[in-house]
């Protein structure tokens, strides 16, 4: 009744053979799988972060922040349109330097330093009457976004709102840190906290935003 | 002496290994094996969680034990229940006297190998999973709440799922060891899909999606980035069905050039949203997800009801009224509540709890449903009736054998007793007449 050794070995070796899965890393789907009638929609075309649905987390109370950049120089339109080569000097000339905001820039000759604020990080004037300005905001955080920046400025302008798509269209301009949207516009400018419409203004800008930079550094 | 053991050595192989595996000896050893695989399974069950003990002590053929430092191969419980039906097969029915005279052992007998067959069958045809409903919701799928699957389907032109083909937990299976790959095909799908670093799990315990990584801290680990990401198995939850899968897959065109690449992870049941691929004018979409299976009727949760515990928000008693659903139409009002299941078509819906965690008074809650569905559901009961009378009509028929051979063995003492007495009565009458 008991098996020797040698039996009981290959006995035990053929189960052990019988047990072993394939090794075919190539597998045939056979099964097809019946669908209910009150199955939820699939929602199909999303890219990876929608489908596993990953928000950016922005970090509460940290320094490091979101940030968006603004430049904007506005005046009557014949002077703007003379000042485009200094503004483009000026544009080109911001870079991360030290201090706190921590940007150093270079000057055109024939602007005029006006006071800063906690707003404008440099602020200039221009013209014989001063009736030019250009400056340089830093915003934590969006701003409110692009669009709403753009149709902010447009409204200044007495223009009319442009669509999500229309902004997403205007041209691309390298800035700072990365690549900004030119705005460049022409009506009747009247500024902010101002009852006094400016006929015949243009307004030329850049706006970089949301780029995460350490503000404190 | 040496003839009886020459005549045991004389006998073919053939009817030794019939012997072997009809004998005594092999049921002591198979019986042995299952106290101490349920002793190791139900130990490691506080190590492991119930899952992965279960899979490793009671759903396979081999494992390895390690007693100390030292590893030993041990037979899973599957195959030892395998091995002890046919050695009970063998030996209790085929090779064992059979005496229909007295068939109590032999129905008892086949009472065990009818247990152990309703095994067999529950382990490969249980359908279990899980179905949630907020009031008003109906539904007519259940989900796997620990095995996954990969889901293939085609749509038409109206982005309505037609056909989906799955990939299911046991081609999966393994697919999680390092380095694994494997090409899953079918001929009427019009691209092969090469799946590859399977994670088990990418979560934490929170629901964190620890395992995923950002493309820059992917690549300085040197771990593949797809569609921006990179992922990498973190622990095992021992509660499987916390654990959230993930993996890459390649769709590659049948002459194997690559069209696409992407990263699944574990989707929820509600709001399924999965890859997406154009193939030949026909959108595909591949999903990673609990596998699922279709009731042949529809529920519809028409009210839930919890009531708490005097004072706290801990629910003492609560319960799910709903309406079943066939063909479109309203086949009747059903109550499920904690001692209550509904039972019909073979599918048994327990009410399993509730949620969400945490909602405040007023908030909406939904009920959450155990569906099962089990041929073998009362199998194991008929056995036990099956065993019961076997052993009933075995120890009456002795009982009554025992009483008989009593009454024997008194009537007969009986008999002795009056031959004694009689005996005695004569010595004394021939003593009398002497004196």
């Amino acid at each position: 009744m008991i098996l020797n050794i040698r039996q009981f070995i290959l006995m035990l070796s053929f189960l052990m053979f019988a047990a072993c899965q394939p090794a075919d890393d190539r597998i045939e789907i056979t099964e097809t799988r019946e669908l209910g009638d009150f199955k939820p929609r699939a929602k199909l075309n999303l890219g990876f972060r929608d489908r596993v649905g990953i928000e950016e987390k922005k970090p509460q109370g940290s320094p490091l922040n979101n940030v968006s950049f603004f430049v904007k120089l506005t005046g009557p339109k014949a002077i703007v349109d003379a000042e485009m080569d200094n503004f483009n000097l000026f544009c080109d000339s911001l870079k991360i330097g030290e201090g706190n905001p921590p940007f150093k820039w270079e000057k055109p000759e024939s602007w005029k330093d006006e006071d800063q604020s906690s707003m404008r990080v440099a602020n200039f004037s221009f013209g014989e009457n001063s009736e030019g300005e250009c400056y340089f905001t830093v915003l934590a955080g969006g701003g409110g976004g692009l669009v709403a920046n753009v149709n902010r400025w447009r409204k200044q302008m007495n223009l009319k709102e442009l669509t999500k798509d229309e902004v997403d269209a205007l041209s691309d301009r390298v800035f700072l840190l990365g690549q900004g949207k030119f705005i460049e516009l022409e009506g009747d400018f009247k500024s902010v906290g101002s009852n006094e419409v400016l006929k015949n203004y243009k307004l030329v800008g850049i706006i970089l935003p949301e780029l995460p930079i350490n503000l404190e550094k | 002496m040496e003839n009886s053991t020459s005549k045991k050595t004389d006998k073919p192989f053939f009817i030794k290994v019939y012997n072997f595996f009809s004998g005594y000896l092999l049921a002591i050893i198979l019986l042995s094996f299952l106290l101490l695989l349920t002793y190791f399974g139900t130990m490691a069950q506080v190590e492991m969680g119930l899952y992965e003990a279960s899979e490793k002590y009671f759903e396979s053929l081999f494992l390895v034990q390690k007693i100390g430092p030292v590893p030993i191969i041990l037979p899973g419980v599957y195959l030892v229940s395998a091995l002890l039906f046919l050695n009970l097969f063998l030996g209790g029915l085929v090779r064992a006297k059979k005496n229909w005279r007295r068939p109590g052992m032999v129905i008892a007998h086949f009472g065990i190998l009818y247990i152990l067959f309703a095994g067999f069958v529950a382990f490969h045809y249980t359908r279990e999973g899980n179905m949630v409903l907020y009031e008003g919701d109906r539904s007519d799928e259940i989900y796997n709440l620990t095995d996954w699957s990969i889901e293939i389907s085609k749509y038409n032109d109206e982005g309505e799922a037609i056909i989906t083909y799955v990939v299911g937990p046991d081609q999966l299976n393994g697919l999680w060891k390092k380095g694994t790959k494997r090409t899953y095909y079918n001929s009427e799908i019009p691209f092969d899909i090469r799946v590859s670093g399977y994670a088990r799990n990418i979560a934490n315990g929170k629901g964190q999606l620890m395992g995923l990584l950002k493309s820059t801290a992917a690549k300085e680990k040197g771990i593949r980035v797809v569609e921006g990401y990179g992922i990498f198995p973190v622990k095992t939850n021992k509660s499987m069905e916390f654990n959230l899968p993930a993996a890459y897959f390649d769709v590659l065109a049948k002459d194997n050039t690559k069209i696409s690449e992407g990263l699944i992870i574990g989707s929820g049941p509600f709001a399924p949203k999965p890859f997406t691929v154009e193939v030949n004018d026909s959108t595909w979409s591949i999903d990673l997800t609990r596998e699922k299976f279709a009731l042949p009727f529809g529920i519809e949760l028409t009210k839930f009801q919890k009531e708490d515990h005097p004072g706290t928000a801990r629910a003492r008693e609560y319960s799910s009224d709903v309406i079943k659903i066939e063909n479109g139409q309203s086949a009747g009002e059903r109550l499920i509540s904690m001692n209550q299941p509904m039972r019909d078509q073979g599918y048994t819906l327990y009410q399993a709890s509730w949620g969400p965690e945490g909602a405040k008074p007023g908030d909406p809650l939904y009920t959450s449903l155990a569906v099962s569905y089990n041929p073998a559901d009362q199998w194991p009961k008929y056995g036990t009736y099956v065993i019961s009378i076997g052993m009933t009509i075995h120890f009456v028929q002795r009982l009554i054998a025992y009483l008989r051979r009593s009454a024997r063995s008194r009537k007969k003492n009986k008999i002795e007793d009056k031959g004694i007495g009689k005996n005695n009565k004569d010595s004394i009458k021939e003593l009398y007449e002497k004196i």
